[in-house]
């Protein structure tokens, strides 16, 4: 009987993309976020995290007798960007800090590398795959839950869509900011400690030198953004958009720093 | 970019690797005809896993050279990755995936429809009997069934050349059996590379052996022809006092020692190690027959097995290597 294994030889050698392998590694890397439940905890967590506060707004403001409340929205706006801005980019650290490491230790890595993989693709699959869940889970569901709840609760609704739309938008591209400051550390370090270390640090430490340096130096922390979501969450002229241009710079050459590691990172 | 089709499977010339002080390898030369399967023996220690490491593209040699069906394994990699298949020697998946999901995302690695995937990894979960688990988790796998599970992926993308870490080392009997009976069948379709320290396993179902230690290829041939080179001992069968024949034969020149052994069914016999086994096999017989009071039964070679010349050739540098 013929080996179902056995098969007819190619004769010419074929030829593979730049970034062959990257479809398959993210479409692996999203059903790794539903399939294990991170998605669905991150969601739940951080829309309990926003969602409550138009809540306790509305408590505060004795909502519970008086029906919808007339103050609070800049405060609940104000929140929205700061608790997206500053906790939400330590949750996507947290979430996001071993997503290289922990398949080298795992050896994973070792397993798909061994495949006609292209290992920037890798990388960069890793990258986009992670992106969308974070934004998805960790920004937009989240800030639709806080806008839902603030449209309930504050008589004039939502003031400004297009606000809201810009904010939604800068906090997005913050958090593929980070995740990609996260990759490109995973270039650099072989443990998670320090890539969350320097990734955390990159957001703490231009707020502690606000008074010490120029603010044409702390515009170049992606952290600077959040500078621009509140002014858009107010509906204020926007400012120069320097942390903008400089987070898509520091993006760029973090991916492009991780894939020229790890495309020599030698593995056993 | 040109196959070229007289190629050995597998060629290294010189292939070196140093970590850092540590030098895995040192020069390793060998050469794995098309279609063989192709046993790559040696202690812990002695680079196995580094030049395994090095064909599938996981590392890069500090020298030297390395080809795949003559294909650089550097230069032309991705290449090279489309037509090997491997398994290292504790292989990890992704604990969440089922093993028919494994299977089919390995095989979306390789030029094959969403058809086709489907259908071969159907084929290479019955070629391993893990259709009855294919829906379960992977982080419910035993150590075994990852194994089997670890081949069928190797499989997938239907290599020419398939690399093996050890892929009997976590399976029983039984296991070994399967993993046996899988590269007998891919023998002539598939060039079988694996490394083992179960000389049994590669006694009974390898072509060629290389024999490595200290990251240097000892000696490479076929088994048969290994097996025959080492020949040099002759055991002596009779009925009679020992001691006396053993004194006559150690003063012959062709003879290193002569160590009679314990009787058995009121035979004695005398194990004897030659210089000339040619000789030995002419002169022995009369010698013994020669002795009034011996009744001569039989003189033939000792069948050396894998696991003397192994030991041979590595000084006795074992490690954990199993005869069986």
């Amino acid at each position: 009987m013929e080996s179902t294994i056995a098969r007819p030889r190619p004769i010419q050698a074929t030829t593979s993309s730049r970034f062959a392998g990257a479809g398959n590694v993210f479409q692996k890397e999203l059903r790794e976020w539903f399939r294990t439940r991170r998605f669905l905890v991150t969601a739940v967590l951080t829309s309990l995290m926003l969602g409550a506060v138009p809540l306790v707004v509305f408590l505060h403001q004795g909502g519970l007798h008086d029906g919808r409340v007339d103050s609070g929205y800049r405060g609940v706006m104000n929140a929205w960007v700061a608790l997206t801005l500053t906790l939400g980019a330590y949750l996507i650290v947290a979430l996001t800090m071993s997503i290289i490491v922990k398949e080298e230790d795992g050896g994973t890595a070792q397993w798909i590398f061994t495949k006609p993989v292209s290992r920037s693709g890798y990388v960069l699959a890793k990258y986009a795959a992670n992106v969308v869940a974070v934004v998805l889970g960790a920004v937009v569901i989240p800030s639709l839950v806080l806008l839902a709840l603030t449209g309930a609760t504050q008589s004039g609704g939502i003031q400004s869509w297009t606000a809201v739309v810009q904010t939604m938008g800068f906090a997005s591209l913050h958090a593929a900011i980070v995740v990609g400051l996260v990759v490109g550390l995973s270039g650099l370090f072989r443990s998670s400690a320090p890539i969350a270390g320097i990734a955390i640090g990159m957001g703490f430490v231009p707020l502690f030198f606000n008074d010490l340096v120029p603010q044409q130096l702390t515009n170049l922390f992606p952290v600077e953004i959040g500078n621009i979501a509140s002014q858009a969450v107010r509906g204020d002229h926007l400012a120069p958009w320097q942390p903008v241009v400089c987070g898509i710079a520091l993006l760029a050459v973090s991916l492009a720093f991780a894939c020229y590691r790890i495309e020599r990172r030698q593995l056993q | 970019m040109a196959i070229h089709l007289d190629a050995p499977a597998i060629e290294t010339k010189g292939l070196t690797k140093h970590f850092g002080p540590v030098t895995a390898l040192a020069g390793l030369d060998i050469r794995v005809p098309v279609g063989s399967i192709f046993g790559f023996l040696g202690p812990n220690g002695s680079g196995k896993t580094t030049a395994l490491s090095i064909l599938a593209g996981l590392a890069h040699a500090s020298d030297g050279t390395a080809h795949v069906s003559g294909l650089d394994v550097q230069a032309q990699g991705m290449v090279v990755r489309e037509r090997i298949g491997f398994l290292r020697q504790d292989p990890r998946f992704y604990g969440w995936m089922t093993g028919r999901e494994t299977l089919e995302f390995t095989g979306r690695f390789f030029p094959l429809d969403a058809r086709q995937v489907k259908r071969r990894a159907d084929e290479m979960l019955d070629l391993v009997d893990l259709s009855g688990v294919a829906s379960r988790k992977i982080g419910g796998y035993s150590g075994g069934m990852r194994q089997r599970l670890g081949i069928a992926q190797a499989l997938m993308g239907n290599p020419e050349v398939l690399l093996l870490d050890e892929p009997c080392s976590a399976l029983d009997p039984a296991g070994r059996f399967e993993v046996i009976q899988i590269m007998e069948r891919l023998r002539g379709s598939t060039t079988v590379f694996y490394s083992t320290h179960i000389l049994q396993d590669v006694e009974r179902v390898a072509d060629e052996v290389a024999i490595i230690n200290a990251g240097v290829c000892l000696r490479q041939s076929r088994m048969s022809e290994l097996l025959a080179a080492s020949q040099t001992e002759l055991v002596v069968e009779f009925e009679g006092e020992p001691e006396p024949i053993a004194a006559d034969l150690r003063r012959q020149p062709y003879v290193v020692a002569a160590s009679p052994e314990a009787a058995q069914n009121g035979l004695r016999r005398i194990r004897i190690e030659v210089r000339d086994l040619a000789a030995a096999r002419r002169q022995v017989p009369p010698l013994v027959v020669a002795h009034d009071d011996v009744i001569f039964v039989s003189c033939r070679p000792q069948q050396p097995d894998l696991e003397a010349v192994f030991l041979e050739l590595t000084g006795g540098a074992s490690g954990d290597v199993q005869a069986a």
